[in-house]
């Protein structure tokens, strides 16, 4: 073609494209007219361009956009509000979820980045294992889905701004900077545990909310660590946009990558965040890849703005070129974290009269107790100088064990405390000097589980509970010598003042959100006689005593299902209801003047302390509760010392794992190791199968209880409840369409059904004013069983409403006391297997001869297998086979250290997988020291925290 | 030791200069200057490109840029670049499809995404990136201005704003050849 005729059909072509397609084929026809070579040479031309792409091998050549979605717009079952970012993945919306009532970010993925079906599924399948991840500080992801052949996920929509943008130029002060990344510590230690690296952390991934919570985002992009057999050679796309400053250099070089590698992005990152400046910039990429493989670290920090030392140290430790020399766990950095947290030199204290700069001191103060875990270390009680931060008020970690230390109580002159520990691997009472880090195990001869100590007022005795030699109520002396059990029975004891009674609950408390369905009675016992007292009929669990002695402060449930404190008088009388609302009110305690009742509740979203006004002569509230803020998470076990200037309590942290493990029901063993499939800190309990075996329902158990479906590798979370009520025991029913559940979404707990989707709420029960619990269904999915707080089971039909229903009632269990609550029915619609009480024994009842069958003593939970005959039950934290013929039981699962859930574990309906909830509670006790009188008649001196930043929950 | 020996900034400032003032010569010395630290920076980049990473080859070539040029230096040196860059990136991706051909058994073959210019490794295209190279040879020899679009478009990853100040032309004629380019490809390769 000569340059002339070229240039011709280029003109042609460049005017026919300006025209409407159905125009150019006239237009070129009309303009060659004389020329049918470079008619059809133009021609062709035009129907290239016009072409399906796909069928051209330059097919993509053209640029596939992403659709660009309209203000209500909707995509699936979200409602588009406005676009909100735009990054390497595709563009990120706010949108409505319109079947959940939620603000959800929602990512809609670039076509091109699909492009194939191979890298499409890899793609799903690697934001699904993120979507397995829920932690706090961990940005969730709700869903992952495709509508009209456009892929998307929906996240959790956080206000906030990325970290980047949060750092000042000359960087964060060193306070907020380990705020910032103990929560980063906090979020890989959760990804890392399920096995997923981010890969791609940088302060532009990391968001901060306003209220000061991190939560790490693009954890869809990550990659699993490779699996056995997983296809090496698929990758999933990742842009280098720009800067390399947080990749590792393992990471630079291509090869094999695990999560030490985001032990390096970290360091880098929290360098950053202390500096605003990034600790191997030189400038350009290239330079900087080369200063991340190659140069000194510490020689860059050292030319760098000054750092504190165990800041700094951590930072390197993170940056090691070698994986092998990093921090091996982010739990590891987390407490480095803390500890070098608690060196920082608080700021010193506010001169007179400057308002203005005590408000920030304040808040500083505070940043650093939310920050750290509250480690204000324990050196400050240890060492004489120990500052006497704001307001004179002092926190203290007193234990740092790793494991549970729970139930301090405090010596009257504040100067030793005694706590219930699990360091030596059964429950064992501690006794430790303030100040001394040094821990004496007070029962350590006993193999039984000793647990809730109590101080005796004149310091000299130590009341608990022991499970030792049939269990009761035991004392010994301070020293762990001259034992001696005074109660047959009882939990949670308390002295009175005068040291002559103890009272206790006949049900044991730890934390109040898993009761019995019997009620508790409250007893005391003369400790000398050892003569006993009921006190009061009615439910009451962990007793305490007014300073006078007249009055008994506790808690108990309602026939709302409202955990609520009462008081009443220790010689006897009606109780008095002293809180009213839908909180978990629990765990009282008097302040040693009588002028408050101090107590856990979640009123403020955390659980967290709070003190009511009380006049103690009458055991009845004089105003309305205020909180009392304190460093930790989940704040339980108050202990005061006589003069009211300490306090003792735990904090406890709970994570939830569901794990599945492989069993053989013909060979009545598991098989091989159990597999975790998700891990969350919102807790993770009581599992249901679908009865295709495909889905996992669960409740969440930590702050809030929601119910949530997954598929049953773990992956797809989807969260089905939302709002304030509570939400449990999920069943799916026998034909996969309905889960039952018990909710407070109408008041008082009620059975009912949802959708798989959690989209058609409908309400079973209405017995308002009764606890109903725990919703059973027939094999054939006709009937239902469910559980009334201290009395029984009922059946009733499924199919009618409930003003036509006659629930029936089952024949109480003999002997007093004795509650059977249904759990299971068999396949063959013949018998309802359950558990007394709380967990006093597997017992089956026959729906033909109306009859009870006691077949353990122990345990609770039991689950049928398909051939009728065999349960599976739960029993200390185990899982053991019961043939229900033989009454003889074999242990299948345990999960040591660490303990099965109560309400716990599922089995497959091929009877081939059992998975089960396990729910490991991490606690320290920590000590308030106040300088002022022991008073605390001035609410501020308590409440100088702003805000209780912990419940981030 | 650095990790990349670097181009004498210098030199290549004086070279983008004279290129500016017409002198072919210049830029003709440019291009295999840039071939070789676009190809240093590359193969950085594409090692970790194992990894699931994508070759951004408009980063690369800002990078690289930025290195050889300073901070400092005008829109129209940049344009200049710009124009060098397109073709040595359009000989570093031909190479290395060449040696992903070669090795082929072997597997951990590159992929483009064409119009996007980014690099990854899942896929095997390389054969057809060697057949737009080879095409874009023949386009060249009838319309240099197209195959120039082309390369700056396709192996470079520049927009239509960035191609049209790089060859001194309007965005529109950008797109028209772009358009005819695309088209022509199209049927040259499907012909053979």
């Amino acid at each position: 073609m000569t340059p002339e005729r070229w240039a011709r059909l280029k003109d042609v072509f460049g005017a026919a494209l300006e025209l409407p397609e159905e125009a150019r084929r006239d237009f070129v026809q009309r303009t060659f007219a004389s020329d049918p070579t470079l008619c059809e040479q133009a021609q062709r031309l035009l129907e290239a361009e016009g072409e399906p792409l796909e069928n051209a091998v330059l097919g993509a050549l053209a640029r596939k956009e992403i659709p660009d979605l309209a203000r209500g717009e909707t995509l699936g079952p979200y409602r588009v509000e406005a676009k909100i970012g735009q990054g390497g993945m595709g563009v990120v919306y706010r949108a409505w979820d319109t079947r959940l009532d939620r603000r959800v970010a929602l990512k809609v993925l670039r076509p091109d980045q699909l492009g194939d079906s191979v890298r499409r599924q890899y793609l799903v399948r690697e934001a699904r294992a993120a979507s397995s991840l829920v932690h706090p500080n961990i940005v969730a992801v709700h869903d992952i889905g495709s509508d009209r052949d456009i892929d998307f996920i929906a996240m959790e929509h956080v206000e906030g701004r990325p970290l980047n943008e949060v750092i000042p130029p000359t960087g964060l002060p060193p306070r907020q900077a380990v705020a910032y990344a103990v929560q980063i510590a906090a979020a890989l230690a959760c990804a890392h545990a399920a096995g997923v690296v981010h890969r791609d952390l940088k302060p532009a991934n990391i968001m901060v909310t306003r209220e000061g919570i991190v939560k790490l985002l693009d954890f869809g992009l990550a990659r699993k660590t490779p699996a056995a057999g997983s296809p090496g050679a698929v990758t999933v796309r990742h842009e280098i946009a720009g800067t390399p400053q947080y990749m590792s250099p393992e990471q630079i070089r291509g090869e094999p990558l695990d999560y030490r590698s985001d032990m390096f992005a970290f360091g880098a990152a929290l360098y950053r965040m202390l500096t605003g400046r990034d600790l191997f910039d030189r400038g350009s990429a290239m330079d900087s890849i080369g200063a991340i493989l190659n140069a000194d670290a510490a020689e860059l920090c050292h030319d760098g703005p000054a750092l504190p030392d165990a800041l700094k140290r951590i930072v390197l430790h993170c940056v090691e070129k070698a994986p092998a020399d990093r921090f091996q766990s982010a739990q590891d950095l987390g407490f480095a974290l803390e500890a070098a947290g608690a060196q920082l030199i608080p700021p010193p204290p506010a001169g007179p009269g400057s308002r203005l700069r005590r408000y920030g001191v304040l808040l500083a103060t505070a940043a650093l107790c939310l920050a750290l875990g509250m480690m204000l270390a324990y050196s400050y009680f240890a060492s004489r100088r120990a500052p006497r931060s704001v307001e004179g008020t002092v926190f203290a970690r007193i234990t740092d064990d790793p494991g549970a230390e729970l139930f301090p109580s405090l010596s009257a002159d504040g100067a030793t405390v005694v706590y219930a520990g699990k360091a030596a691997g059964n429950w064992d009472i501690y006794l430790q000097q303030v100040g001394s880090a040094e821990a004496i195990d007070l029962t350590k001869d006993s193999s039984a589980d000793d647990t809730q100590p109590a101080f005796s007022p004149n310091g000299r005795y130590i009341a608990f509970h022991s499970d030792r030699d049939g269990g009761g109520i035991f004392i010994m002396g301070r020293d762990g010598a001259g034992v001696r059990r005074i109660a047959d029975a009882g939990y949670n004891p308390a002295w009175s003042p005068d040291g002559a009674t103890i009272a206790y609950a006949e049900e044991s408390i730890t934390r109040p959100e898993d009761r019995s369905a019997r009620v508790s009675r409250l007893w005391t016992v003369d400790v000398s006689t050892g003569r006993k007292r009921l006190l009061s009929q009615d439910d009451g669990v962990q007793p305490q005593w007014s300073p006078s002695g007249q009055y008994l402060a506790y808690w108990a449930i309602d026939r709302d299902g409202n955990r609520a404190l009462w008081t009443v008088r220790a010689s006897g009388g009606p109780p008095v209801r002293i809180t009213r609302d839908s909180f978990l009110d629990w765990d009282p305690v008097w302040s040693p003047d009588g002028a408050w009742l101090y107590y856990c509740s979640n009123r403020g979203g955390g659980m967290a302390i709070w003190r009511m006004p009380m006049k103690e002569s009458t055991g009845e509230p004089r105003g309305e509760p205020a909180p009392v803020r304190t460093p930790g998470d989940y704040r339980a076990h108050l202990s005061f010392s006589r003069d009211g200037r300490r306090m003792a309590y735990a904090s406890l942290t709970t994570t939830g794992r569901l794990s599945a493990v492989l069993f053989d029901p013909e060979r009545e063993v598991v098989v091989g190791e159990p597999k975790q499939i998700l891990q969350s800190a919102k807790g993770a309990s009581r599992p249901s199968l679908s009865p295709d075996g495909k889905w996992l329902a669960y409740n969440s158990t930590e702050q809030e209880e929601h119910l949530f479906v997954m598929r049953a590798d773990g992956s797809g979370v989807r969260q089905l409840t939302s709002g304030n009520q509570r939400n449990r025991g999920p069943r799916w029913s026998p034909d996969g369409q309905r889960i039952a559940f018990f909710s407070t979404r109408s008041g008082a707990w009620e059975v009912w059904t949802t959708d798989p989707e959690g989209a058609d709420f409908h309400q079973v029960t209405n017995l308002g004013g009764y606890n109903v619990a725990w919703p059973v269904w027939s094999a054939d999915g006709r009937r239902m069983a469910y559980t009334l707080f201290g009395l029984n089971t009922f059946l009733i039909d499924i199919g009618k409403p409930w003003s036509a229903q006659t629930p029936e009632k089952l024949p109480p269990f003999p002997g007093a006391g004795q509650v059977f609550s249904g759990w299971n029915w068999s396949p063959d619609g013949r018998m309802l297997a359950g558990f007394l009480n709380r967990d006093d024994g597997v017992v089956t009842y026959s729906l033909d001869s109306r009859t009870f069958r006691k077949l353990t003593d122990h345990g609770s939970d039991p689950a049928w297998l398909s051939d009728n005959r065999r349960l599976l039950f739960l029993n200390n934290g185990k899982i053991l086979l019961l043939d229900s013929v033989s009454g003889t039981s074999k242990e299948l699962v345990s999960a040591m250290p660490e303990e099965i859930a109560r309400r716990g574990f599922a089995v497959s309906p091929d009877n081939r997988r059992i998975y089960f909830a396990v729910s490991a509670t991490e606690s320290d006790v920590w000590m308030a020291e106040w300088d002022g009188p022991p008073g605390l008649s001035s609410s501020s001196r308590l409440n100088f925290n702003s805000g209780d930043g912990i419940s981030t929950r | 030791m650095g990790l990349v020996e670097m181009a004498k900034p210098g030199e290549v400032t004086a070279l983008l200069a004279e290129a500016g003032q017409g002198n072919s010569d210049a830029l003709a010395k440019l291009v295999p200057l840039l071939y070789q630290e676009l190809k240093r920076l590359a193969a950085h980049f594409l090692r970790d490109e194992r990894q699931g990473h994508t070759l951004q080859t408009t980063a690369l070539v800002n990078e690289a840029y930025v290195r050889l040029a300073g901070q400092k230096a005008d829109w129209q040196n940049r344009a200049h670049f710009m124009a060098v860059a397109g073709q040595a990136m359009r000989r570093i991706l031909v190479d290395y499809a060449r040696q992903r051909v070669a090795e082929k058994r072997g597997g951990g073959e590159i992929a483009l995404n064409l119009d996007r210019c980014e690099i990854s490794s899942e896929i095997g295209q390389s054969e057809e990136l060697l057949a737009v190279d080879e095409a874009l040879s023949r386009l060249a020899a009838l319309d240099v201005q197209q195959a120039r679009v082309v390369e700056m478009r396709y192996f470079c990853g520049m927009t239509v704003e960035e191609t049209a100040q790089a060859l001194a032309i309007s965005p529109r004629t950008v797109k028209r050849e772009w358009a005819m380019a695309k088209a022509w490809l199209r049927l040259e390769i499907r012909g053979r």
